[in-house]
């Protein structure tokens, strides 16, 4: 939760990368562009920036617990009382949790729910910060300052406790509302980073040509404005992701979240709840979801970095 | 008349305020030591104005701003020495000053007016409180006497009193800033007053007015002014003597008349031909100073301005010119001062050397007093 | 010589229009809208979110009281309700303006969890705790980050320099909670070094509430965990921005121009620099009050530390919806509150929010 507005203030780029050139931009030719730009670029840049492909592999990687793990994995949790908190082991890479359940198994397990969760929260508060924010840009007025004034009004409610509020005023039955939720919360501090990016565009020589020729807002919206945009907006929703991460851990960890199931989260939670903490030998158990939580998060921020530095070219070396 | 001020006891003359030896001040850059100043001599006497002109790096604020110890860091005066007469007749050494002393000198013996862009007064601080603040920083704890000469200080430099006294920096234009700077540097009756750029990123019509004001205020009160600027028409306004600045390098010393009727060193010179006449029925047609100013840290062999100057010999791409006694109080660092006239056709006429300057490391000015 | 005019610009002009053009340059009475509107639209968002959510917490309380309570349907239904002040029966316009006029009366409704008692005197009863830790935590960070960031500044690129600038990168990167139970795991626990168990709750048991030294004491060593979390880890911000703004402010020209005027070194670097360093930190202040209150929610928990925030905690926990709706709201005006009074100080401290325009 610390890392929301810090990271979003530092991470993200100034300034999209502009692919106008002095005429009339057209989609084809800006995406056209893009494609072979991206293709060598794409080379050159895991040639170059090791630190950030291994930080995509490392993502890969959970992504494909994500989708396989519980399918490559037993569902039964093998409850073995005599291998309590046990040390990692030819059985139990991981060691062993408070009931014998295998650690390595539900960290396998929990990716599912992490990413899921985190990838729809993001996915979700970065579309309505996206759309709504470069609209009330674009169209200015009283319009504008009214969103800008309900932004900030749902600014000054402290995250957490409006998402503690928020979890149980909803009914939590699927972590798809748990996502909505996450969202529902997020999108402020998104928005107005989103309008102050169009903002800037919207002093762009070509937006004020497609205005003077009166080419309607939603033309300017989708095919001048946000196609310039399209890195920054996957950056946002990196970012996005690992905010939402960190909300929903926090939820699972303080018990906020009527939640069952395998989630990185709810094993810190049990952790603590069933006294871990205590005992020297639960280090494994402890540990090892903290540490699949720090590495995907840490992956994701090293991937927002690289990706910067893909599409923005100022900032490459060499 | 130049006096040799460099005396065996160190003690001014009565009537000379201020009195710079050979100084040299160097910046430590990336690229090595940068001599911002190079072998300075200058006397300024009791009463008078004078002018330090030159461009942009010419080291003429750097010069200004040590006579204060403002300098940066990086900045330091490696060698030669500046001797200031106080108020009660004894002779500082400016550069030696320990802090105490030099609190207590800034300001109190000799007060500085910055650049008008520049923001010299405290946001935060109504005009009033830097007036009062300065005076108790100085021993003068009755306010109520500080406001009433403040008023009055402000009054002189034609502003509001009571209003400007209560505002606060923002609610006031460029001019009147620099007119409120120009007040507080009166404030505790300092004997120099050094004012740098008082009048560039002025509209013309502030300027009149700053210069108008300084005018009256000389007329007025008694104090010694230096100023420096780029601006050769403000030297023909306000003073009583002028010395031009190059690459570091006093290279023309006199009084005003003499310097613009007869200037002896080609750069003057080149800085007259390139000042617009407003009045007069004949069109003269400018004339540039070729070329463009030397690198400080790769400076031209012999005589900095040589690669410049229509006048330019072998001669001047080998020696450096040292400061030649023209005439009474009039002196100019060339070997050809006798040839230099005002014509702008030599300019025309007579390319520029053109040849690559050799490198130079930095060296010492050969000190030369007679012809 | 001329005389410079001076002229004053022309007297604005009445009309609807102008008054609202003066309403909103206006500085602290733009703060002031803002903060009601923000406390207007919280309450609005609680009676809906409550009232028009699917699985809405009524049903969910009607379920919780068959099942869990074994009341019949139709009693936990009329419990429900009016727990929630909810009259089915009027339109959900009337609802609201109800809902509107108790709270303005300060009616939050009755806790489920403590029957009989009003939500706002549980309030009352919690609130002055964290108004304590969180302030005097937030008092701590602040001032120590702004005399270390100026230290720092002033030392630009020594070794304590560069050791504070690790320090204060490495408490900002750790979340409040998260330092808590460090605190508690390591040197409560495994060093023994701190009476845990005793620090817990915000009174010794046997201490009341009084004006004595002894109350002053007790309540300051059980405040003294949440209070050392929300110092420590606000902190590294307060340093590090202070940090840079007093580098920004040391190279301005005023600061120069005050060392020419002859003052000492220590009143130019309270008054020239340190004023105007201290100004870009207030508008961080507002954000700052949000994120501790917030984080009170989870700190306060963690130390036992019974205040609003554990209040708020233990109502989630158990669905006590009235002391969440009323908690949630209170939190909320607290923070709204504080950032007025931030606001107020920085536009008594910069001058250049004023004025509306220039002498000239």
């Amino acid at each position: 939760m610390v890392q929301t507005t810090a990271d979003l203030a530092h991470t993200l780029p100034p300034e999209p990368p502009s692919t106008g050139t002095g005429s009339l931009p057209s989609v084809e030719a800006a995406e056209g562009h893009h494609r072979v730009g991206w293709g060598r670029a794409l080379l050159r840049f895991v040639r170059r920036n090791k630190i950030g492909a291994a930080a995509f592999l490392v993502f890969g990687f959970f992504v494909f617990l994500a989708i396989f793990g519980p399918l490559l994995t037993s569902t039964e949790k093998v409850t073995d009382l005599t291998q309590l908190y046990s040390q990692p082991s030819r059985d139990h890479i991981l060691g062993t949790d408070y009931a014998g359940h295998d650690t390595f198994t539900q960290i396998v397990r929990g990716a599912r729910s992490v990413l899921v969760v985190g990838a729809l929260a993001a996915a979700m508060s970065t579309f309505f910060a996206v759309t709504l924010g470069s609209i009330s840009a674009l169209i200015g007025g009283p319009s504008d300052s009214g969103v800008l004034l309900l932004t900030d009004v749902v600014l000054t409610i402290p995250y957490i406790v409006f998402l503690g509020v928020l979890a149980t005023f909803v009914k939590l039955d699927s972590p798809i509302l748990l996502a909505f939720i996450i969202a529902a919360v997020s999108w402020p501090t998104l928005l107005r980073a989103v309008r102050a990016q169009v903002l800037s565009l919207k002093e762009r020589e070509y937006v004020e040509a497609a205005r003077v020729l009166d080419l309607g807002t939603p033309h300017i919206l989708f095919r001048e404005v946000l196609p310039n945009m399209t890195s920054y907006i996957v950056i946002s929703f990196v970012i996005a992701m690992t905010n939402a991460i960190y909300g929903q851990i926090i939820l699972y960890f303080f018990g906020l979240v009527p939640l069952s199931g395998d989630n990185w989260g709810l094993m810190i939670q049990f952790a603590f709840t069933k006294g871990a903490i205590y005992f020297t030998d639960s280090l494994w158990y402890i540990m090892s979801p903290i540490v699949a939580i720090c590495l995907l998060q840490l992956s994701l921020v090293l991937i927002s970095r690289s990706l910067e530095e893909l599409f923005n070219p100022r900032l490459r070396e060499g | 008349m130049m006096t040799n001020g460099a005396g065996g006891n160190g003690r001014l003359p009565d009537d000379v305020v201020l009195s710079i030896e050979d100084l040299w001040i160097e910046y430590k850059t990336p690229a090595g030591q940068m001599q911002a100043v190079r072998g300075a001599t200058l006397e300024v006497r009791a009463g008078e104005a004078v002018a330090l002109i030159g461009e942009s790096g010419s080291g003429k604020t750097t010069l200004g701003l040590s006579l204060l110890q403002l300098l940066a860091r990086t900045a330091r005066v490696s060698r030669g020495r500046a001797r200031f007469r106080a108020t009660d007749g004894r002779t500082i050494d400016l550069f030696s000053l320990g802090d105490r002393d030099l609190r207590r000198y800034r300001w109190q013996e000799c007060a500085m007016v910055f650049q008008a862009a520049l923001n010299s007064l405290n946001p935060v601080l109504k005009v009033g409180d830097h007036f009062v603040e300065t005076a108790r920083a100085h021993g003068k704890k009755d306010d109520r006497q500080t406001s009433e000469r403040a008023l009055e200080l402000l009054r002189m430099v034609q502003l509001d009193g009571e209003r400007v006294f209560d505002s606060y920096p923002h609610e006031l234009s460029g001019g009147m800033r620099q007119r409120v700077s120009i007040a507080l540097s009166l404030l505790l009756e300092p004997q120099l007053i050094i004012l740098d750029e008082p009048t560039t990123a002025l509209d013309i019509l502030t300027q009149r007015a700053i210069i108008d004001v300084i005018r009256s205020l000389r007329e007025r009160l008694d104090f010694t002014m230096l100023f420096i600027s780029h601006d050769l028409s403000l030297a023909a306004e306000l003073a009583d003597r002028v010395a031009t600045m190059y690459a570091g390098e006093l290279v023309e010393v006199g009084n005003v008349r003499d310097v613009f009727y007869n200037p002896k060193h080609p750069y003057t010179v080149g800085l007259l031909n390139a000042v617009p006449p407003i009045a007069g029925e004949e069109f003269t047609p400018l004339t540039a100073i070729p070329g463009s100013p030397p690198n400080l840290l790769r400076m031209p062999s012999g005589c900095s301005f040589h690669p410049r100057c229509p006048y330019a010999t072998e001669l001047c791409a080998r020696q450096e010119p040292p400061l030649f006694i023209i005439s009474n109080g009039h002196q100019a660092a060339c070997f050809h001062r006798d040839r230099v006239t005002r014509r702008q056709d030599v300019w025309e006429e007579t390319p520029p050397s053109g040849r690559v300057p050799a490198e130079r490391v930095a060296g010492h000015r050969r000190e030369e007093t007679a012809t | 010589m001329a005389a410079i005019a001076q002229e004053r610009s022309a007297p604005a002009r009445f009309g609807v229009r102008n008054v609202f053009r003066r309403l909103r340059s206006h500085f602290l009475l733009r703060c002031i809208g803002k903060s009601l509107f923000t406390i207007f639209f919280v309450s609005s968002l609680i009676f809906f979110l409550v009232r028009l959510l699917p699985g809405s917490p009524v049903e969910v309380l009607i379920a919780q009281l068959t099942g869990e309570y074994g009341y019949s349907y139709d009693m936990a239904a009329s419990q429900a309700r009016s727990l929630f002040a909810i009259d089915p029966n009027q339109p959900l316009t009337l609802q609201y303006v109800d809902y509107l006029r108790n709270l303005a009366r300060g009616d939050l409704g009755q806790s489920l969890l403590s029957p009989g008692v009003p939500v706002t005197e549980i309030i009352l009863k919690f609130l002055p705790w964290t108004l304590l830790s969180v302030g005097l935590g937030l008092l701590l960070a602040f001032v120590g980050g702004v005399f270390l960031g100026m230290v720092m500044a002033y030392r630009r690129n020594s070794a304590l320099d560069h050791l504070l600038s690790i320090t204060g990168s490495l408490f900002y990167s750790v979340p409040s909670y998260l330092f808590g139970i460090m605190v508690i795991v390591f040197f409560g626990i495994r060093m023994g070094w701190l009476p845990i168990a005793d620090m817990r709750g915000t009174l010794s048991s046997g201490q009341n509430v009084e004006l004595s030294f002894a109350f002053v004491k007790d309540a300051l060593f059980h405040a003294a965990l949440p209070i050392l979390t929300y110092a420590i880890t606000g902190l590294g911000a307060w340093m590090l921005l202070m940090k840079s703004s007093t580098v920004s402010a040391l190279e301005e020209d005023f600061v120069t121009a005050a060392r020419a005027r002859g003052l000492p070194e220590h009143r130019i670097a309270i008054l020239y620099v340190g004023r105007n360093a201290i100004l870009p930190l207030f508008t961080q202040l507002t954000i700052s009050i949000g994120f501790i209150v917030g984080g009170s929610f989870l700190v306060e928990p963690i130390f036992q530390y019974q205040g609003i925030g554990y209040t708020l905690f233990k109502g989630v926990q158990s669905r006590d919806y009235p002391l969440l709706q009323g908690v949630f709201l209170m939190i909320t005006i607290s923070v709204v509150t504080a950032n007025l009074v931030a606001d107020l100080l920085y536009s008594r401290l910069d001058p250049r929010i004023h004025s509306p325009g220039r002498i000239d």
